[in-house]
């Protein structure tokens, strides 16, 4: 079981995830279409990225009236639009904002996971975004939260 | 389609806008970005138009692959007639701008006139709407860009604004995006001043539509991964420009105190890169750039506590560090900061500032005529000249009309402590150690600068068989040779016009390392997004084409030969501190002149410096002939 | 034996190398002596003179 491991100190804002997101699975450049989402104000030092988590318990399989969700064989909860009527119930009650709507094609949208290989991931030249094992992920977690602590600790400011 | 982005003509005096289809043919002839704004400004603005006329011509463009996950490509090129040098006045900005202005279906503004009060324009999905801006004149960078997000509603509007100086017309103001991003150079901030324009806000939903996704995606990936592989890209990510100090201070080649040194040795110590880390909270990159070389930074005790800020560049540790004798990080951070509120070119302020300190020591300038006493090491003195600079306060109103009206009013000989060509201001490097840097800086179409063509692969000394690869003609390993260096700036000229014209970023191409992409990579990434194909021989041949606009459009302002020499001090006096190679350097005036007639020569010019009409009509440039639409 | 990384000399530019981790380094081409600072673990760079 693999799962995203998110790290907002390395997210420099670059946004390279947004814009290959969209080419992936719109075939265009266009970071509003994008999947993945990067909160980023540069005047007030805001860099955070926002995605599905692919919730083991999801709200949005929940409450979709008409099931058009479903998971696959990566653990991606993927919209069938054959189903979806575009109620917008997902977007409406994910807690973390992970299903969006394209504001070109008014589709509601989330991310799939690529089939098992997440671009965002594979642009990101920081790792501030990673997908990884979940045992290995649990492990770059306490890292990534020490490494913080001993920076801010090298720093003075702790 | 790449391609289907629209050129926007605006005429601020009437208020109107056309907008128009960029021919394929224009494309073909000078791509995008830099190439095409030079194309429109040309053609537009006759040699009789004074840089703050209405008919003087401010034009933005998107590079062709500007807004693309690859190469830094969040670039935005901002031309104009550039009130320093009356010629050709140009920036490159860096940041998410350009991206959002081609997202919002626009890769050229070419803008005239004169808005009756001030306007800001806002771009939003093929449609350009000119907005009152009243509320907004009198706020610094950072506080119009809120503003502007604010009213319009929207987080993800970017936007590029003028502050004060941009206000006062100061001739070396700069447009700002972001907490630092600058269209530094040229003083295109005090032109945007002079047409009442406060900003330029965009936002878009249009689609970039790439010929070949797959490929692009594949390819895309393979660039990023060649630039981070580099040892280059690996130590400006961790220290961003300020890794050249390193090599600078401890070689020898840093203006320091204005000039009169050229390192300011151990005494420098406490600015070296390394020392910068501990004030950084993380790091943030331009659009596009998988290398971050910018920190932000937090300066949590001292005076000037509490200062967060992006950056500070290579550039401010000249400006408020070696040239005006502070090696001070806190300084040069706070400083920086407040450059970018100001929005003013650093670079340039710095290069003023310390002339100011050196005539003040030479006793050209007085106590009486600034109002304290300029000494070396005095940040509250710098501080506040700076600020009187971009405020037009008492001496401040002079300095701020740059170099050589000051200098006709200070006389005295002041002229001779200007490190300048063109009347733009040096980067505070010091070039008389340097054969290839000093043409470069020389022959600029913009005035000194260091981004029109220097060959900093000239200082590591490599291989001959490797540069002849690179560069196609025998280079001399010797960096202190005069011969063949003609050669490489010319190479440089075109190679970094095509990469403005692309919107690529310097710092990803073959600048400082060798290794990173050119021509031979941009070939599949032009065939990928845009479907066009091109060879080298064609990019190289556009790359001349745009360069000899360039230089086209200050011939016809009045320039020449007479304009394409470095500052007379570093002919005059020799470096006094350095290394053993370093010390004791200065430039040879005649092999300076056969180095500038091996360039003219390259290029295709006369001696004099003028493109034949051979090489005129080989590169299709014709006279100019006004095509801007009716706007009635 | 400690690991050795290379850096490029500021004064003859050749390229020289350094013990992982060394803060101070000589340049076997020139002599030249340098204060070393790691941009990463394995990339030794010049800061300044020693």
């Amino acid at each position: 079981m693999k799962t995203f491991v998110i790290d907002p100190d390395k997210c420099t804002g670059c946004r390279d995830c947004e814009m290959v997101c969209s080419l992936y699975h719109e075939k265009v450049v266009n970071p509003s279409r994008s999947r993945i989402t990067i909160i980023r104000d540069p005047l007030d030092g805001i860099e955070l990225p926002i995605i599905c988590m692919q919730c083991d318990e999801p709200v949005c399989v929940l409450v979709c009236p008409v099931n058009a969700i479903y998971e696959n064989e990566h653990g991606a909860k993927i919209i069938d639009y054959t189903k979806c009527m575009g109620c917008r119930t997902c977007v409406i009650s994910c807690p973390i904002g992970g299903a969006l709507i394209d504001p070109v094609s008014g589709k509601t949208i989330k991310c799939d996971l690529c089939d098992g290989e997440p671009r965002c991931v594979k642009f990101c030249s920081t790792k501030a975004i990673e997908y990884l094992d979940v045992s290995i992920a649990n492990q770059r977690i306490k890292r990534n939260t020490i490494e913080r602590y001993l920076r801010a600790l090298k720093s003075g400011r702790v | 389609m790449v391609l289907n982005r629209k050129v926007a003509f605006i005429d601020l005096s009437k208020g109107k806008v056309v907008t128009r289809d960029i021919p394929l043919e224009l494309r073909k002839k000078h791509l995008g970005g830099r190439g095409l704004n030079w194309y429109y400004i040309y053609n537009n603005v006759s040699p009789d138009v004074k840089p703050f006329d209405p008919e003087n011509l401010f034009v933005v463009g998107a590079g062709l692959l500007t807004g693309m996950p690859m190469l830094g490509t969040g670039r935005t090129q901002i031309s104009t007639k550039s009130p320093m040098t009356n010629g050709v006045g140009d920036a490159n900005m860096g940041g998410a701008f350009g991206p959002e202005m081609r997202y919002s279906g626009f890769d050229h503004l070419v803008i005239r006139g004169r808005a009756e009060k001030p306007v800001y324009l806002f771009l939003s999905d093929g449609e350009v709407e000119i907005r009152d801006a009243k509320h907004l004149w009198g706020l610094d960078t950072h506080e119009t860009q809120r503003a502007i997000k604010e009213e319009i509603g929207d987080e993800r509007v970017e936007s590029m604004v003028i502050g004060k100086a941009g206000e006062k017309r100061v001739y070396f103001a700069n447009v700002m995006n972001g907490n630092k991003n600058a269209g530094g150079r040229g003083g295109t901030g005090a032109v945007m001043g002079s047409k009442n324009l406060k900003a330029i806000a965009c936002r878009g939903l249009i689609d970039l539509e790439v010929s070949d996704p797959e490929k692009f995606m594949e390819y895309a990936l393979q660039m990023n991964e060649q630039v981070l592989s580099t040892k280059w890209a690996k130590t400006l990510s961790r220290l961003g420009t300020p890794l050249l100090y390193d090599v600078s201070y401890t070689t020898g080649f840093i203006g320091t105190k204005n000039w009169q040194y050229n390192t300011p040795g151990s005494e420098g110590e406490p600015l070296e890169a390394e020392n910068l880390q501990k004030y950084m909270i993380k790091h943030v990159a331009c659009m596009g750039c998988s290398v971050h070389c910018r920190h932000r930074v937090k300066i949590d005790r001292g005076k000037y506590a509490g200062v967060v800020a992006e950056g500070p560049e290579y550039t401010m540790m000249g400006s408020f560090g070696t040239l005006v004798g502070c090696y001070d990080w806190d300084f040069v951070i706070k400083g920086n900061d407040e450059c970018n509120k100001w929005g003013i070119d650093n670079l340039s302020l710095g290069a003023v500032i310390s002339w100011a300190f050196e005539l003040y020591q030479r006793e050209i300038l007085t106590e009486k005529d600034v109002g304290f006493r300029l000494q070396w090491g005095d940040q509250d003195a710098v501080l506040e000249l700076a600020r009187m600079i971009v405020n037009r306060e008492g001496i401040g109103d002079i300095l701020a009309n740059g170099f050589i009206e000051a200098s006709k009013k200070f006389g005295e000989g002041s002229e001779y402590y200007a490190i300048h060509v063109k009347g733009h201001p040096d980067l505070h490097t010091d070039e008389r150690g340097v054969p290839s840097f000093a043409l470069g800086i020389a022959t600029s179409t913009r005035g000194a600068d260091h981004l029109r063509s220097r060959p900093a692969i000239d200082l590591f000394q490599l291989p001959e068989d490797f540069l002849e690869k690179l560069i196609g003609y025998k280079i001399k390993s010797d960096f202190t040779a005069y011969e063949t260096k003609g050669i490489l700036v010319w190479w440089f000229e075109l190679y970094f016009n095509i990469v403005d014209s692309l919107g690529v970023c310097k710092f990803q191409s073959t600048f400082n390392c060798p290794h990173c992409p050119q021509y031979d990579e941009y070939i599949p990434l032009l065939k990928y997004t845009t479907g066009m194909k091109f060879s080298k021989e064609e990019l190289m041949q556009i790359g001349e084409r745009n360069y000899t606009m360039e230089r086209m459009f200050n011939i016809l302002n009045g320039m020449g030969k007479k304009d394409d020499y470095p500052p007379a001090r570093f002919f005059e006096e020799a470096n006094p501190r350095g290394l053993p190679f370093m010390k004791g350097r200065k430039l040879d005036r005649e092999k300076y002149e056969e180095m500038l007639a091996e360039y003219y020569r390259q290029h295709g010019w006369n001696d004099d410096g003028i493109p034949t009409d051979e090489t005129l009509s080989k590169l299709e440039i014709g006279m100019p002939e006004k095509n801007f639409p009716e706007v009635e | 034996m400690a690991e050795k990384f290379q850096a490029r000399c500021l004064n003859c530019r050749n390229r020289f190398e350094v013990e992982k981790g060394n803060e101070i380094a000589e340049c076997h081409h020139c002599g030249s002596k340098w204060r070393i600072s790691w941009v990463t673990p394995e990339q030794p760079k010049v800061q300044g003179p020693a």
